[in-house]
């Protein structure tokens, strides 16, 4: 596995960095129809493309992009656009390879982020956004506690129905102070 | 190894269009049949190809999409079996071009008429667009069985648009809209 462990979570799932090995493995799963229809990924994203998103990361672009392993194995990937410095604020995005869903591979990796966000890099509120169709993501997002901030109506049109997108977000009070 | 799978009908996928992959289009491209059915004149070696595949395919700008059809061999090893093109999107008129070719020993299997149903329901239950268009020599048969399988409507028919093969040739304008479109 190429790469560098740099959060270690519970359950077998770590986050590592992104590298080139892994460009197969993001194309992969952004065309793939299950995944790229929550994403809102309306384009054919091929291995080109996911290099030059690469480059373009690397090295000065403050954000932080991760795969997210599973017992060892490719299982997803998360991030966080940081980018409001002066507000403290920062936008987390992920996805799960299908083959790894229903396995809490979201939840953890999500709660690596936003520990990281808030002790790491002095965040104090985490942002993201889940389209109303998204059952999963959803109860992934209520069981670390975000707070749904509002609803974007019909803002997304996936496979011809317009969808609502939801805004959660997490502050640090509330998730340090959490049970 | 061709890319993975963006929509799939029942035997053929629309793939997305990799480096490896420019060979293929290459010889499809540059087809003297092909090409005479696709009014393309230009030879395509491969530093055009490259050109393409870097600054077409590959930027996010501008809207358009590019597939390699794939569909699984008689020994079930996954094959390239053709191209397809969505091309010149207007906003907000909201429709679109296609175009698409199999490689000689793909044709007759039915694989062009299952791609460009899934283009379809792509264009317009994905990108929203209201009219997907295609044009089509009048003496291309084949090709006009394709887009009336599909559901396209001939609109209209542009005279003497094309120079192929020695003359000027008539050139059908079909098209089939998001009202009438039942789903791929």
């Amino acid at each position: 596995m190429p790469g560098h462990v740099f959060l270690r979570g519970d359950d077998g799932v770590t986050l590592r960095t992104f590298e080139p090995e892994d460009v197969e493995f993001f194309r992969d799963n952004r065309s793939d129809r299950e995944v790229r229809r929550l994403l809102r990924n309306v384009r054919p994203v091929n291995a080109r493309a996911v290099e030059a998103d690469l480059e373009e990361y690397s090295p000065n672009d403050d954000s932080a992009r991760f795969v997210a392993t599973k017992d060892g194995e490719r299982a997803g990937s998360i991030s966080l656009w940081a980018g409001d410095a002066p507000n403290g604020t920062a936008w987390m995005g992920a996805w799960v390879d299908p083959a790894f869903h229903g396995r809490g591979v979201a939840t953890e990796a999500a709660s690596l982020v936003v520990d990281y966000a808030f002790e790491e890099r002095r965040l104090n509120k985490v942002r993201t956004g889940v389209y109303a169709t998204n059952e999963p993501s959803k109860r992934v997002m209520e069981k670390l506690g975000f707070q749904r901030e509002g609803v974007e109506r019909a803002q997304v049109l996936i496979d011809g129905e317009r969808v609502d997108s939801y805004r959660y977000a997490m502050l640090r009070e509330e998730w340090e102070g959490r049970p | 190894m061709p890319g993975p799978a963006f929509r799939s009908g029942d035997r053929v996928d629309l793939c997305t269009v990799e480096e490896d992959d420019l060979d293929f289009l290459g010889d499809l491209r540059n087809d003297p049949e092909i090409r005479r059915r696709m009014t393309m004149v230009q030879p395509e070696n491969a530093e055009r190809l490259e050109t393409w595949f870097e600054e077409h395919v590959s930027e996010y700008e501008g809207e358009g999409a590019q597939f390699v059809l794939c569909a699984d061999g008689d020994e079930g090893e996954r094959e390239r079996v053709g191209y397809l093109s969505l091309f010149d999107v207007s906003r907000p008129a909201d429709h679109c071009d296609v175009a698409y070719a199999l490689a000689r020993e793909h044709r007759g299997r039915g694989y062009a008429t299952e791609a460009l149903a899934q283009a379809v329901d792509y264009a317009i239950a994905e990108l929203r667009l209201n009219k997907v268009a295609a044009s089509v020599l009048t003496r291309n048969d084949a090709s006009r069985r394709v887009l009336e399988r599909v559901g396209f409507e001939r609109e209209g028919t542009w005279v003497q648009h094309k120079f192929v093969d020695g003359a000027y040739r008539d050139v059908h304008r079909y098209a089939v809209l998001a009202d009438e479109w039942g789903g791929a």
